[in-house]
């Protein structure tokens, strides 16, 4: 009798561990198929409106989304240095990713 | 006394190499310059200083940024007169029809502008190249990173020169020009 109390405890407890399991199980990475970066006049970048460092833009965007290729629009301000626009094109080209538009809607940069 | 632009090349343009304006001039204050005063945040300090070979005030320049504020990078100088010879040297003015998309490709290394030549007689499509004495000019038509012409023409120069945008650089020759005349 003892023992299939015991019995009965132990599935008890395995089931709400696997319950527990699950529900902090993290969810899969979001697949993207398209991410926007911009370069500010201070040549500042942000990702999806968050600021990241320009070097960094692949890395960040693999670390995000690791089962993602996107393609990667670059938009760019008036007054972005070419310098700081082929930084971020070149490290994202290196990552392998597709480099898409540039327009992005506003004047391309100079 | 004369009046001169410092151009920077490659700073603050990512995490490495920042320059805080408020330093720079400080520094350019520092080596006895007057009349410091910067534009943007990307390395363009006008200041008066006697009348020197702007290859020399550069590598002054170079030396004390790279020992004050720990930073490495290439500094052109150049005088208002030098300025104005490449705004009014410009043949690529009347294609323009953006000033964000005619970039000047600015150096101190006549070799280096020399050995670009040739591309200012390529094809490049809807694209143009001009040089000129103390620069390179590649107008654009659509945006600056798909221009196969301004690519060829910073491979070929290779680290000899820094860019500025059309409007960047008539900037800083209306405050170079502002100053002459006080």
């Amino acid at each position: 009798m003892k023992s299939g109390i015991a019995w009965g405890l132990s599935i008890a407890a395995m089931a709400s561990l696997l319950a527990a399991c699950g529900a902090d199980a993290p969810p899969p990475p979001p697949v993207v198929e398209v991410l926007q970066v911009s370069i500010d006049a201070d040549n500042n970048c942000s990702l999806e409106d968050k600021a990241v460092d320009c070097a960094q833009v692949a890395s960040v965007i693999q670390g995000r989304y690791p089962t993602s290729k996107p393609r990667v629009d670059i938009c760019l301000d008036r007054q972005t240095r070419y310098e700081a626009a082929t930084e971020v094109m070149q490290s994202v080209t290196a990552a392998g990713f597709t480099v898409g538009s540039f327009d992005c809607g506003k004047p391309a940069a100079g | 006394m004369a009046r001169y632009v410092a151009l920077f090349r490659g700073i603050n343009v990512g995490k490495a190499k920042r320059i805080a304006m408020a330093d720079l001039r400080k520094l350019l204050e520092g080596l006895g310059y007057r009349e410091v005063s910067t534009l943007l945040n990307s390395g363009n300090a006008l200041f008066s200083a006697p009348a020197a070979p702007a290859i020399k005030l550069a590598a002054r320049i170079h030396a004390a940024v790279a020992k004050q504020l720990g930073v490495e990078a290439r500094v052109i100088v150049k005088s208002a007169r030098d300025v104005a010879g490449m705004v009014d040297g410009n043949e690529l003015a009347a294609v323009c029809t953006d000033d964000s998309r005619l970039l000047v490709a600015m150096s101190d290394d006549a070799e280096a502008l020399e050995g670009v030549r040739a591309l200012a007689r390529g094809d490049w499509g809807e694209d143009r190249i001009h040089l000129g004495k103390h620069a390179a000019y590649v107008w654009c038509a659509s945006c600056i990173l798909e221009s196969e012409a301004l690519d060829a023409l910073m491979k070929g120069l290779g680290g000899a020169a820094t860019t500025r945008n059309w409007a960047t650089l008539r900037k800083i020759h209306a405050l170079l020009s502002a100053d002459d005349g006080r």
